[in-house]
């Protein structure tokens, strides 16, 4: 699956303006506000990556999730974690079952084959059943007895936690959050937001968003979409810039502030630099470019790498979010010249 | 006609030249300004010597004006050559094709869109190298293109001087108060021989501005005595000859103007040149050579002056007086220094005759303090046969004489006032307490303790009335409340119970 060649470039990424602007508008006429949230679940989508989100219950966590992936036209399935979930119950099983009088294992595909999985409140299950989503978020395949089985493209994964409730929850492991591309948080709406949320859910009209692609065509054209964010290049000082980001933030690195070394027991990871560079990439094309610029680089940092620095426990004690770390860290850092 | 087809590459690199050049002016210009002053100021060294000798009266030494100057011009040649060598290190480091791309996207406000053409096309880089363009890099050259065609590289990084020179004023300052500051530590007082020779030069000067050619010979030779005075190499005896060259090129034109005048000149200064023995003779004969010869040709000539051209009042004539008198001035200078040297460095050679005589008249005169007969022979005395032939000398006893400055002006001379020394011990009178100074008091040097001392008991200090036992004291409860409230992170709220 390649670029198609009777377009012209140019035509390409207005195409991926126009078809991001319509998603957004589409899940607009659902979700009120959040705008960034839509925009980085989306960016997060075209980018090839997952997105943790976190709020407190009653934001439309959920319904933003269901939302986005009617907009696209993809299939949405949701897993309710619970203590008692079972790895197999995601991924699925094999199962007995009897035709023609001879009894054969089937493999029963489990919720997580869909393009868009949301996994709600994933910080509830257990620390095995989290790990289960692992494989199919990293490989886009899962196995299971011995068998592996691929995730139709596109693939991914929307998870949800309640930051607040944190009685009888696992905190992710570090492992499985750096494997989220983007972690968002969604705050809560203005008062003309809530009044305007107030009038579409309890009015008489129902409002729903429609597929801005064709049923079938969909994960095509997404995947069409996802190629040209591959092609937006990258000059040579950009690429330091964003190793200079990650550096900065490595505790006790070359290029670290004195805070990423006083309140960070780790830094991000290579995925850290990879997702910054993606999420610019698209930030480039919509903003109808085909090179990234500073300023894309800059409006990823925090969704990209806020989940992705490990705290210790002075900055716990003394309520330092990664959020400030980070912005310490990149308005110090100076952009490389050429 | 079709517009020209705009080159993102050319464009990029005829700003790369121009950048480099501004990097080379730039740089050059940092250290330009304090090249130049250093140099402008090492030039201007000797008037500005001068202006401080003239002005403030104090003068800087030739040898340190020319240290000076030197450390000045080596300044300059050093800032020179780390101008040049700035420049060359900006030109190199200007040389930079990815560079000059960022300085003109920044230019054209490109969104590093230039600089990833550049770097996509400069093949110096190594994601050049890789080759790998994507299917949108001629969108991105179109769009490249497409800001370059309202970028103009001399408008947009235009030659700059003011902000390099700005930023090197400081080097500037610093350099002449540094040179303010050594100028201010190596300037002295001047001399008494170089007072001497600045009044010789200021009489050449005016005598140098009159359109009379034996004028302009007589200024030369007073301008060689001055400089010869000024010189420290010279010997003394150089000096002298070159003063009496001028004086008898005075003496020449004096004669030529008035004979008679010259006939008395001739006795007066003539015998004021005649050297002097060899400085070991006694006191008393170099104080009588000394006071027949100098003096009694200084007091005539002035007195020739005075009576006889103030009532015509020419103003040369009173000048050329003048002159002559800072002449004999200059060689009694000249030898009054050259006597003392010859003291400071020969201290312990038996010089008997020249220190002072102890006698058994305090008043009396004892031998002459000068040093040598050369010096004796020419420096105007107060002695006895000299005092009679000034003009405003009185009889005068070396014993009652109180002394006094007298009119240089007028031909007269400084009168020694009656030297007075103290007593040695044993001499004189015996000394009463009364006419002490200083009393000295001795210490004893021992002190001798007392032995006859016994132990007296304190029976008045205060004792225990309660008995006290070393116990520890009884533990206290801890029933204060906790000043504040800290938050515990989750990850440690099951490890508390």
């Amino acid at each position: 699956m390649g670029a198609a060649p009777q377009i012209t470039p140019s035509e390409r990424v207005a195409d991926f303006r126009r078809t991001f602007a319509r998603a957004e508008a589409e899940v607009g006429k659902v979700i009120v506000g959040h705008y960034d949230v839509v925009r980085k679940t989306l960016t997060a989508l075209f980018a090839g990556g997952h997105v943790l989100i976190e709020g407190v219950p009653g934001l439309g966590k959920t319904l933003m999730c269901k939302t986005a992936s009617d907009a696209l036209g993809l299939s949405f399935k949701r897993i309710q974690f619970t203590p008692d979930l079972m790895p197999s119950d995601i991924v699925g099983t094999q199962v007995l079952t009897e035709a023609d009088g001879r009894r054969e294992f089937h493999f029963k595909p489990g919720p997580i084959f869909a393009h868009v999985v949301l996994g709600d409140e994933i910080n509830r299950a257990t620390p095995k059943t989290q790990s289960a989503v692992l494989e199919a978020m990293e490989e886009r395949q899962v196995t299971v007895f011995g068998s592996t089985y691929p995730l139709d493209p596109p693939f991914m994964v929307l998870a949800t936690q309640n930051p607040i409730e944190l009685e009888g929850t696992y905190p992710l492991p570090e492992a499985q959050m750096d494997r989220f591309l983007f972690k968002v948080v969604m705050g809560s709406p203005k008062p003309e937001e809530l009044r305007e949320i107030l009038n579409r859910t309890t009015g008489a009209t129902m409002h729903t968003a429609q597929s801005i692609f064709p049923p079938t065509s969909a994960p095509s054209e997404i995947e069409l979409l996802k190629a040209l964010v591959r092609e937006v290049m990258v000059a040579e000082p950009l690429e330091r810039y964003v190793i200079g980001i990650i550096g900065a933030c490595t505790p006790n690195g070359p290029g670290a502030i004195p805070e990423v070394s006083q309140y960070l027991r780790f830094g991000p990871s290579p995925r850290g630099a990879q997702a910054l560079m993606l999420c610019a990439k698209v930030n480039a094309l919509l903003d109808g470019r085909v090179s990234v610029s500073y300023e894309d680089v800059a409006d990823a940092v925090l969704p990209a790498l806020r989940h992705r620095l490990l705290r210790n426990f002075q900055a716990e004690a003394e309520n330092v979010t990664t959020d400030s770390i980070l912005d310490q860290a990149t308005r110090r850092l100076k952009k490389p010249r050429a | 006609m079709t517009p020209a087809v705009i080159n993102p590459v050319e464009q990029i690199v005829a700003a790369r030249r121009r950048l480099k050049w501004i990097a080379v002016v730039r740089a050059g210009l940092a250290l330009f300004a304090p090249a130049l002053t250093a140099l402008v100021l090492a030039a201007a060294l000797g008037p500005i010597g001068t202006a401080t000798w003239e002005r403030m009266g104090f003068v800087l030494a030739p040898a340190r004006l020319g240290a000076l100057r030197l450390v000045l011009l080596a300044a300059g040649v050093v800032a020179l050559a780390g101008c040049a060598l700035l420049a060359w290190r900006a030109y190199r480091e200007a040389d930079d094709f990815l560079d000059a791309a960022g300085r003109v996207d920044d230019a054209v406000d490109g969104h590093q869109e230039i600089v990833t053409l550049a770097s996509l096309v400069d093949l110096a880089t190594p994601q050049a190298q890789r080759a790998e363009r994507t299917p949108l890099f001629p969108l991105l050259w179109q769009r490249a293109v497409e800001y370059l065609e309202r970028f103009d590289s001399k408008r947009a990084f235009a030659f700059e001087v003011r902000r390099p020179l700005r930023r090197s004023l400081p080097i500037v300052a610093a350099m002449v108060l540094v040179l303010a500051a050594v100028a201010l530590a190596l300037v002295r007082p001047p001399t008494a021989e170089q007072l001497q020779a600045r009044k010789l030069r200021a009489a050449a000067q005016q005598l140098a501005d009159s359109p009379s050619p034996a004028n302009k010979e007589l200024a030369s030779k007073i301008l060689a005595a001055a400089d010869a005075m000024e010189n420290p190499k010279l010997p003394p005896q150089e000096k002298l000859e070159r003063l009496a060259e001028a004086m008898r090129e005075l003496q020449k034109q004096q004669q030529g103007s008035s004979p008679q005048q010259s006939a008395r000149n001739a006795t007066g200064s003539g015998s004021g040149n005649g050297k002097g023995n060899s400085g070991k003779g006694s006191g008393q004969a170099n104080g009588q050579g000394n006071g027949q010869g100098q003096g009694a040709g200084n007091g005539q000539g002035k007195s020739q002056g005075q009576n006889e051209q103030n009532p015509k009042g020419p103003k040369s004539d009173q000048q050329i007086v003048e002159l002559r008198n800072d002449i004999s001035k200059a060689q009694a200078q000249i030898e009054t220094g050259a006597g003392a040297n010859k003291n400071a460095s020969k201290p312990g050679q038996g010089e008997k005759g020249n220190a002072l005589k102890p006698g058994k008249n305090p008043n009396e005169k004892g031998p002459s303090p000068q040093p040598d007969a050369m010096a004796q022979g020419k420096i105007p005395r107060p002695d006895t046969s000299a005092k009679g032939q000034m003009p405003k000398g009185g009889a005068n006893s070396g014993k009652n004489q109180k002394g006094g400055h007298g009119d240089t002006h007028l031909g007269e001379f400084p009168v020694a006032e009656n030297f007075q020394r103290f007593y040695k011990p044993g001499e004189g009178a015996p000394i009463e307490i009364r006419d002490a100074r200083y009393v000295v008091f001795r210490l004893p040097t021992e002190v001798v303790s007392a032995s006859g001392g016994k132990i007296v008991l304190d029976t008045n200090r205060p004792t225990a009335s309660v008995p006290y036992a070393n116990v520890p004291l009884k533990a206290e409860r801890l029933d204060a409340t906790p000043q504040e409230r800290q938050l515990v992170p989750p990850r440690y709220r099951d490890l508390i119970h």
